[in-house]
């Protein structure tokens, strides 16, 4: 956990257009990805009405929200902010 | 829009103003909530002035992070914090400074976050009828040391926004072969393709073969254009990218990791060919593949009737939430729901951005 811990992870963040972009450092990996997500759909200034999920560029696959970040991703990886809601 | 002044009876300080949005059971009770006005909740209206004031003024050159802006507010009579409208200042680094009124219902949806936590809560009941106010506070200048307290620019200054990516093309060339479909006055231009309105349709009405019935849709895709002639701003729907792996249910559409990934590669494969390089997400379509809450009881006026007005063609507070965060800062992006009315007859309407809600608006069809 210490380990876990002492691991900070940068980010190339993007929304889901393609029209906004953030390059981010320093992130803790302990962090749950959900709370990272968050944070960064915030400093984009998208929505907060609504959750928020981060997406592997590399894979396409959502990241647990759960789980640490520094856990599912290296360091400088390319992710997606996605919102986590549905149409109705 | 006023250009270049602030009207005569405003006073426009050099500070800024912070928001609440407070909510009341009754007219003239007590507020029983005050919810925030975050930075995030301003975009849209931020995103519509510079639609307004700058892309449809032929001036699309002018990026949204050029641009500082400031909500301002216009007071009830009597009152120093209680808005009866809001007005946004849109500042070019050069000093230049438009201003665009709003209505207060700009602000609707931190009313309805807030109705949320009151409904979490236990005060407010679902379905439960309530009034807002929106209240601004005066910050009499800006003090350099606290972003909060800065006008709105761009966000964090580390966000990096693409180049917008548009065609020069003379509006009267697609006008001159468009039919109309609905009021078209407003708003800004949309062109839909015939065989792309018709694959939308298809995607989006796909679901209404499953049994039960399921929500079905697509992306809609296509480019940004700007008039040489009249200044005006534009869009042309070219193609659409059926959802892949979405999650479809009565009354809901949910997009997954795959069918995301799809939309992107699709979309990154016909940005390498020439002709559809300048292409991107433009809107989204899907279809309310239910009929109208009503149609179970009979219109007495069915039989007069020569169309059906009951249908299932609106935008949930769901599609609004969604749009909001898919097209964040793309004010001309819209969505198109095709829906049944009461007599299970197929109907359809667009709706486009205006004050931050998606309203019903109309659309040309080209060949």
């Amino acid at each position: 956990m210490s380990n876990l811990v002492s691991t900070l992870v940068s980010l190339s963040v993007h929304d889901v257009t393609g029209s906004i972009s953030l390059e981010k450092e320093n992130i803790q990996g302990s962090l749950p990805v959900s709370a990272v997500a968050s944070s960064l759909a915030s400093e984009m200034q998208l929505p907060q009405n609504v959750p928020w999920g981060l997406r592997n560029d590399q894979t396409s696959e959502f990241l647990d929200d759960e789980k640490p970040i520094s856990e599912q991703i290296e360091s400088g990886t390319s992710v997606t902010v996605t919102p986590k809601t549905h149409l109705g | 829009m006023i250009k270049n002044t602030a009207p005569a009876d405003l006073s426009f300080p050099g500070g800024t103003y912070s928001y609440t949005v407070n909510l009341k059971l009754q007219l003239h009770d007590p507020e029983v909530h005050c919810e925030p006005v975050l930075p995030a909740d301003l975009i849209e209206i931020y995103s519509e002035a510079w639609l307004s004031a700058y892309l449809r003024k032929g001036q699309p050159e002018v990026g949204f992070n050029d641009l500082t802006f400031r909500l301002l507010p216009l007071f009830t009579a009597g009152s120093k914090n209680r808005c009866i409208k809001v007005m946004v200042e849109s500042k070019e680094s050069d000093g230049k400074t438009l201003y665009s009124p709003g209505g207060i219902e700009v602000l609707r949806t931190v009313a309805v976050r807030g109705a949320k936590r009151l409904i979490e809560t236990g005060i407010l009941v679902l379905g439960q009828p309530y009034y807002y106010e929106v209240i601004a506070k005066e910050h009499a200048e800006i003090n350099p040391a606290s972003d909060k307290l800065k006008p709105e620019r761009r966000g964090s200054p580390k966000i990096k926004f693409t180049p917008l990516n548009y065609r020069r093309v003379r509006l009267s060339s697609l006008l001159s072969k468009a039919a109309a479909v609905g009021a078209v006055r407003d708003g800004v231009p949309i062109f839909v393709n015939r065989s792309t309105y018709k694959k939308a349709e298809q995607s989006a009405r796909n679901g209404a073969g499953y049994d039960p019935p399921v929500e079905s849709g697509a992306v809609v895709l296509g480019w940004l254009g700007s008039c040489p002639e009249t200044g005006e701003f534009f869009v042309v729907a070219t193609e659409v990218i059926e959802l892949v792996d979405a999650v479809q249910k009565k009354s809901s559409l949910t997009y997954t990791d795959k069918t995301w990934a799809n939309i992107h590669a699709t979309l990154r494969q016909r940005q390498i060919s020439p002709g559809t390089r300048s292409e991107r997400i433009v809107g989204q379509c899907h279809g309310h593949n239910f009929l109208p809450c009503s149609a179970d009881k009979e219109c007495e006026h069915c039989a007069q009737r020569n169309t059906c007005e009951a249908t299932s063609v609106f935008v949930s507070e769901n599609d609004l939430l969604w749009s909001r965060c898919v097209f964040s800062r793309q004010p001309w992006a819209f969505c198109q729901i095709f829906g049944l009315n009461a007599r299970g007859g197929h109907v359809q309407g667009m709706f486009g951005f205006r004050q931050g809600r998606l309203i019903e608006r109309g659309f040309y069809l080209i060949p």
